[in-house]
């Protein structure tokens, strides 16, 4: 880690070998056929600013902020990522994922949702986050991010049972 | 809910670790190229540094392997007409020279059995301190034109060497 932060262009290649398999399962279902662009575009910022990460500790929570914002931007081509918006999922309810059974049917469900939707997902059923560390990795307010609760899994259902 | 079921991302090729590595540094070049050859006749050239690397880069005089590791893979190298010692990491379709102050990276990736995408990196990576790194960069970036030339005339020369055999 060191070493890379010094510009060791080897150990550079070990970061990004240890990193792209928990980068490419964050981007994968929020950039959907973008996804392998958003890995790159992650990367690439990963270790341009490597240097400024003083806790190699918290390299993944970093890692993972990275990925996330580069993910959306990579499919609303927004270089400021309006996440205003963004929606959270309802405790009380119930996961529509559990109703899914093959690949094609979780990446149906997602393809229908805006990218902001997609990446409040992968934080809370993936990354298993809790709501206020999901509105810290996003950069909105605890209060937006409630009020707008249910809105994904509500389209989620609601595409569940018009496909069914 | 089944984490397995959720998209990912493909894996990233020895090709795109190369681009990857080329956009975060500031004084290296990179040039990737679709070669209308197999992947095997691309490595079984290119991966034989003692014998392409003075047939293609016209700078480079002589290439010497002076370690290797004990599956015979070449760990060291010597390079003329400096006589510049670099380490290697060198696998099927990926090869790392890296010197203090220069570096070179060569990749290969299979795209169908006929043609293979090769990437090709050159230059001299900002290493050190971040302040030091960051005093560095401007120089560096203006270096990185020549870089971009002696890559370009790498590649040319690969094509035309692979043509030849």
């Amino acid at each position: 880690m060191r070493r890379a932060q010094r510009g060791d262009a080897a150990a550079m290649v070990g970061i990004i070998r240890e990193l792209s398999p928990y980068v490419r399962r964050l981007c994968g279902p929020i950039a959907l056929d973008r996804a392998d662009d958003a890995v790159q575009e992650t990367m690439i910022v990963v270790l341009r600013n490597l240097g400024s990460l003083r806790e190699p500790r918290a390299l993944y929570g970093w890692v993972r902020r990275i990925a996330v914002r580069q993910a959306v931007r990579q499919v609303t081509g927004h270089h400021d990522v309006a996440l205003d918006g963004l929606t959270e999922l309802d405790e009380r309810g119930d996961d529509p994922f559990e109703r899914c059974t093959t690949a094609w049917d979780v990446e149906r469900l997602l393809a229908d949702l805006p990218p902001q939707q997609r990446a409040v997902l992968v934080l809370r059923y993936l990354e298993d986050m809790s709501e206020h560390d999901v509105a810290d990795i996003l950069g909105i307010e605890l209060g937006t991010v409630k009020s707008r609760a249910n809105r994904a899994r509500t389209a989620m259902t609601q595409k569940w049972a018009e496909q069914r | 809910m089944n984490a397995e079921l959720w998209p990912i991302a493909s894996p990233l090729t020895h090709v795109d670790e190369l681009r990857i590595l080329a956009s975060a540094l500031d004084g290296v070049a990179f040039r990737e190229v679709v070669l209308e050859h197999p992947f095997d006749d691309v490595w079984d050239f290119v991966g034989d540094i003692e014998r392409s690397v003075p047939t293609f880069d016209h700078l480079v005089t002589s290439l010497t392997v002076t370690a290797r590791d004990g599956a015979g893979v070449p760990t060291r190298i010597r390079v003329g007409p400096l006589r510049m010692p670099m380490t290697i990491d060198m696998h099927h379709g990926w090869c790392l020279m890296v010197a203090p102050m220069y570096l070179v990276g060569m990749a290969a990736q299979a795209l169908d059995p006929g043609h293979t995408l090769y990437g090709h990196l050159e230059g001299i990576p900002p290493v050190g301190p971040g302040p030091v790194r960051r005093l560095l960069r401007r120089p560096l970036k203006l270096l990185r034109r020549r870089h971009h030339g002696h890559v370009r005339r790498d590649v040319d020369g690969i094509t035309h060497e692979l043509a030849r055999h």
